[in-house]
């Protein structure tokens, strides 16, 4: 392989789902996922629903309602080139070293303007201030780059936005907090075929050397306009196959239940 | 609470308790009991007449039978309180423990104490629908004021044992002057579906109780049809939910120089429970519709879902409609929301109707009956083989009323 | 909007030293030097004295006389805080107090002493040119007001109440009670025999007051009550903002804060009355407040409520006149110890009239907030249409939050009236995804509330959004902490 640079390590992760009103109610999970991502690498991660998709990048952004029971996530430290474990962080902290994920579902937060929240944001991850007319400045060109409805910047975060305009606002986000690991959850999910190729085109500008990114869906579509270089199949909670993009087609053609019985079956 | 004693003699004398408690020279006197929150919208004044009347004439208990079914289990399992020795099982001893008080107002309390105590053994029917059982056909239960003019109180119990599942229909035929209880406990996993009609060809008055306590994982639907004329009536429904819980009711009033109150009060005593509630309201006439609809969240759920939807249409002639939905919250983890509208048929709606050809009359027609329509709709399984003979008499009954046809 | 972002990085770099300093900024007294002081408890004796020396009108001496009667008829309120009212003690408290000999007319001849305290409280910050006339009462005895030549030129009158009587005393006499009468409540009563202070604004046909009117408020002194009077008149077709925003010391006995406000839009007036109420939390604050809008008449309450121990407070509109309009934009804080008991009253009397209300609520750390309403159309007020949504924000569960609307509708012609109400909390999932995207939880969680109140704070003039901002993040440091 040539000089490939780790950046996650996922190390054995079992993980359950606690219910946050009822602690004694609890779900297993994740049942040991092992996974390597790698700087200026695009990995799918594709699994049959249920199988633990979402719960993997809930776990590595720190989501409060999952408990890691066993196992270890690394992420390489850009100052010390250290691996060091983030499993004790905060989501901030995450954040603020370079992890972001965009979520399947964005929530809507009804008074809080799209501005004064990316401003924010943009001002934590960065660790310095923007002066408002630098902000709009940059929120501009990027919004540009996305083709997106500029009178979305004067409403509230995600009120009232359609699913594909929700999609496009998570991109916007990735394109200004340049974060090193991207893990995007189902970003195809609810785009039209127009919506699905402006995002996509979004992305591949961002794909560079620093940077990993994750995608995660059932489908094929989205890797159609987005090259993978690594696919990794998930059910049960577990990795169960990893190879290159061609294990796309192969799953296109035998579908999740063959490729999940064939796992077990090789142990 | 309500203590139950089936006293065979020396019966509390309705005449003094009522003139102690409303503090009347006598019965004649006519005066609202105006402090009390419940009856604040009520005019009491225009209940103590008739209820003076009535008792004048005598006491009488409403008889219940039932009808609509040939299951024997079921028909075994209706008794009057004579026949039903163990009292301790039934509902109030059972619940008298875990109960979150109803508070209740004094007068509520007289009332209730009336109803139990003038009904005694003879005017309080059981039944029980037996452990696991689920019941095919939908039996009818009736309750009737068999002697004119005289005061009526009756007490019903129907009791769902655990895992039981039942559609019932219960069809009042109030007197002139009556006060009810019906009480609805449902054990455990029980699933009870009632449809309560209110049908009477005579001007009647009278105070109502329907209280419903739902152990845990229980369903209930109701459906409350008060389709009345020349009535003056307070109805309260209440229920007491444990945990995961659910109740839905969906309810009409339709009245005609009538002025009854609906009084909703669902308490939300255990985690996750649910309840819905839609009540309609469409007064003509001079008649008077008084919504209360109080959701319950005590301190302590979680999860719980209180949701509440009313719609009010005047139909004209100095009526009048009070609606006043409320939500009590003790804890963040809940998700209530209500929403009320009142106004009339719409002038916008009725014009694009006539706009597709459709005569004023018939559009409005049209519309009203969607008004009802799909309260009804969710109360009643669509079922076109098999016409519900309690569907149709709601349907005439609400013709009636309204003066027009307006059924397909 | 960006003076909102501004603020957001001005907190972020506070810590929470700071923090705590603030919160005393508004908890200081002066040290007590009064020209007259009255006994506590009130006499007959002492409300004609009141009158006395203010040198009224007969007229008003037994306004004032027949009042007090009444107040003493006047049974409490059965509902609402009902512990916290029956444990007033009418008999300790001060009910007027006159810090120095006369009214001054610019900042030079006010006493340093009351100058500090005015300064402490940022009211120099709010004499600038652009704000015109500002009204300050200290101790129920206005020491402080100057009225812009601008406003004089333009006939408009804005002066204390006792000033007004004095002055005007034709124009208040016509108008001053018409809208509460003493017998309304207990309360009212109250204030109807003690008032003392408080604003008269009076604005002359097609006049357009384009700055917002002020005045400051201030309870010092042991047990001193506050029963400012306020009456606002806009004549045919003008326009007038007033704003009042008060902050009071603590203390350890209770203080009662009975202020009656009323408000009379003429025909095409509109008048907007802003409040920002942050009582300490061991007063009572108790008030009426109504207003009439005749025809094409606008009236505005935008009404916010952050302190006290217990507010009882239903801003009213009786829309008398065909096409006119009322409008109660509140929120409501309760905190730890704290009942809100708020809402809004709009009786449809005239055809073509619309309302609207909307009322947010915050509660946390055991405090109780209740919205209480009404929306009443009588008979033949045709074609009115009214909305109604009170939304209620949960912080904990230790709170309380209640919603009791009551609608009384006689009328159908036209007519629409429509309810909603919704409670949430601060979602998890709403604050990870923020967390996510490198915000604290604590700042986040700040977000989210001020996204919830923004309805409320975008209405106000500018320093006061940021002002009740600032007074937000205070009260919710203790929790997010």
């Amino acid at each position: 392989m040539t000089n490939q640079t780790l950046l996650l390590d996922i190390q054995n992760v079992h993980a359950e789902y606690v219910n946050p009103h009822n602690q004694n109610e609890k779900i297993q999970i994740l049942n040991g996922i092992n996974l390597k991502l790698y700087k200026g690498k695009t990995h799918a991660i594709m699994g049959p629903n249920g199988s633990g998709k979402s719960t993997l990048s809930s776990v590595v952004m720190g989501h409060p309602h999952y408990r890691i029971t066993q196992g270890d996530i690394r992420y390489l430290n850009p100052e010390t080139s250290q691996m060091e474990s983030i499993i004790g962080l905060q989501p901030h902290e995450r954040a603020k070293k370079g992890i972001f994920m965009s979520f399947q579902n964005p929530v809507s937060v009804p008074g809080l303007p799209v501005t004064q929240f990316l401003r924010a944001s943009l001002q934590n991850i960065r660790g310095k201030d923007i002066t408002v007319k630098d902000f709009r400045k940059e929120l501009k060109t990027s919004m540009e780059s996305l083709q997106m409805n500029p009178d979305l910047m004067k409403r509230y975060l995600n009120e009232g936005f359609s699913g594909g305009e929700k999609k496009r606002m998570e991109i916007l986000q990735l394109a200004l907090l340049q974060p090193r690991l991207a893990i995007l959850d189902e970003i195809d999910s609810g785009l039209d075929i127009d919506a699905l190729r402006q995002v996509s085109e979004g992305i591949n500008r961002l794909v560079d050397q620093e940077r990993a990114f994750v995608l995660i869906t059932h489908y094929k579509r989205l890797l159609d306009y987005i090259a993978p270089d690594n696919v990794h199949i998930i059910a049960e909670g577990r990795i169960i196959k990893e190879g290159g993009p061609e294990l796309v087609d192969i799953l296109e053609t035998t579908g999740y239940e063959e490729i999940v019985k064939a796992a077990k079956v090789n142990g | 609470m309500a203590k139950i004693t089936i006293q065979k003699k020396n019966r509390v004398n309705p005449f003094e308790e009522l003139s102690a408690l409303l503090k009347m020279p006598g019965l004649e006197a006519a005066y609202p009991v105006r402090t009390l929150e419940p009856w604040r919208r009520f005019d009491p004044s225009k209940l103590i007449q008739p209820m003076t009347e009535s008792l004048r004439q005598g006491m009488a208990v409403s008889r219940v039978t039932l009808a609509d079914t040939v299951d024997s289990d079921l028909k075994s399992n209706l008794h009057s309180a004579s026949q039903w020795k163990n009292l301790d099982e039934l509902f109030l001893q059972k619940a008298k423990n875990n109960l979150k008080l109803f508070e209740k107002k004094e007068a509520c309390e007289f009332f209730e104490n009336l109803a139990v105590n003038s009904a005694g053994e003879e005017g309080l029917s059981i039944l029980r629908i037996p452990k696991n059982k689920s019941f095919e056909e939908i039996p009818t239960v009736e309750i009737s004021a068999p002697e004119a003019g005289k005061f009526h109180s009756g007490v019903f119990y129907l009791y769902a044992e655990e895992s039981s599942k039942a559609t019932i229909n219960l069809v009042k035929k109030s007197g002139a002057f009556d006060v009810s209880i019906v009480y609805v406990y449902l054990e455990k996993n029980s699933e009870v579906y009632l449809r309560y009609l209110d049908e009477n060809n005579q001007p009647s008055q009278g105070v109502h109780f329907v209280k419903y306590f739902q152990e845990e994982n229980s369903h209930s639907k109701s459906g409350i049809y008060s389709l009345c004329a020349s009535d003056n009536r307070k109805v309260f429904i209440e229920n007491n939910l444990s945990q995961k819980a659910q109740a839905e009711y969906m309810g009409i009033f339709l009245g005609r120089r009538a002025h009854v109150d609906h009084d909703f009060s669902i308490v939300h005593n255990g985690n996750y429970s649910v309840s819905n509630l839609l009540f309609k309201m469409s007064v003509m006439d001079q008649s008077y519709g008084v919504f209360w609809g109080e959701a319950d969240i005590v301190a302590g759920t979680q999860g719980c879902e209180a949701y509440q939807q009313n719609k009010n249409l005047i139909l004209g002639n100095n009526s009048r409609i009070d609606a006043i939905p409320r939500l009590n919250i003790h804890t963040e983890n809940v998700v209530a929301a209500h929403g009320s509208a009142t106004g009339e048929i719409s002038e916008e709606e009725i014009f694009y109707m006539m706009s597709r050809g459709l005569g004023y009359a018939e559009a409005r027609k049209l519309l009203l009956r969607g008004f009802f329509e799909d309260v009804l709709r969710r109360s009643f399984e669509h079922d076109d083989d098999k016409p519900d003979a309690l569907l149709e008499k709601i349907w005439t009954n609400i013709q009636t009323l309204l003066g027009v046809e307006i059924s397909t | 909007m960006s003076d909102t972002e501004t603020t957001n990085t001005d907190l972020k770099n506070k810590n929470k030293a700071d923090f705590e300093k603030e919160d005393y900024k508004y908890g200081f007294h002066d040290a007590e030097q009064f020209v007259f002081k009255s006994e506590r408890g009130l006499t007959e004796d002492i409300v004609r004295n009141i009158s006395k020396i203010k040198n009224e009108p007969q007229w008003m001496t037994d306004f004032r006389v027949e009042s007090y009667r009444i107040f003493l008829e006047k049974p409490m309120p059965n509902w609402g805080d009902v512990k916290g009212l029956n444990s007033i003690d009418f008999d300790s408290i001060y009910y007027y107090l006159k810090p120095t000999g006369g009214q001054e007319r610019s900042w030079d001849d006010v006493p340093e002493d009351i100058k500090n305290t005015f300064e402490k409280l940022g009211i120099p910050e709010a004499e600038q040119k652009f704000l015109g006339g500002v009204t300050a009462q200290y101790e129920s005895e206005v020491v402080y007001h100057s009225i812009r030549e601008d406003l004089e030129k333009l006939g408009v009158i804005f002066t204390d109440m006792d000033s007004a009587l004095r002055e005007h005393p034709d124009l208040v006499k016509k108008f001053f009670s018409t809208i509460i009468p003493p017998g309304d409540n207990k309360f009212a009563a109250l204030n109807s025999a003690v008032w003392s202070g408080g604003s008269f604004i009076y604005v002359p046909p097609d006049t357009d007051v384009a700055i917002p009117l002020q005045a400051y408020f201030r309870i010092n002194a042991k047990n001193m009550g506050q029963f400012e009077r306020t009456l606002i008149i806009t004549d045919k077709n003008s326009k007038v903002h007033y704003i009042e925003g008060c902050t009071a010391p603590t203390y350890s006995t209770d203080s009662l804060h009975s202020a009656v406000v009323e408000l009379i839009a003429m025909e095409g007036s509109t008048i907007r009355y802003s409040t920002i109420q942050n009582w300490s939390n061991n007063v009572y604050n108790l008030v009426t407040k109504r207003a009439v809008a005749y025809e094409n008449a606008r009236v505005e309450w935008v009404d916010g409520n952050i302190g006290s121990k217990v507010t009882m407070k239903y801003p009213a509109v009786y829309l008398m006149g065909k096409g006119a309009h009322g409008e109660v934009l509140s929120i409501a804080y309760a905190g730890k110890g704290q009942h809100q008991d708020a809402g809004a009253k709009i009786v449809h009397a005239a055809p073509g009239t619309t309302s609207s209300i909307l009322s947010k609520s915050l509660t946390k750390d055991g405090g109780q907030s209740t919205y209480r309403g009404l929306i009443k159309v009588h008979k033949n007020a045709i074609n009115c249409k009214s909305s109604v949504k009170c939304d209620a924000l949960m912080l904990d569960n230790k709170s309380t939050s209640a919603t009791y609307p009551y609608m009384e509708i006689e009328e159908e012609r036209g007519v629409r009236v429509n309810h909603e109400a919704t409670v949430s909390k601060v979602d998890d999932d709403m604050l990870f995804f923020m967390t996510s995207r490198g915000i604290s939880e604590d700042d986040a969680k700040g977000m989210v509330i001020n996204g919830f109140i923004e309805p409320f704070t975008r209405e106000l003039p500018m320093e006061y959004a940021v002002e009740l901002n600032r007074l937000i993040q205070l009260e919710m440091q203790g929790a997010i902490g």
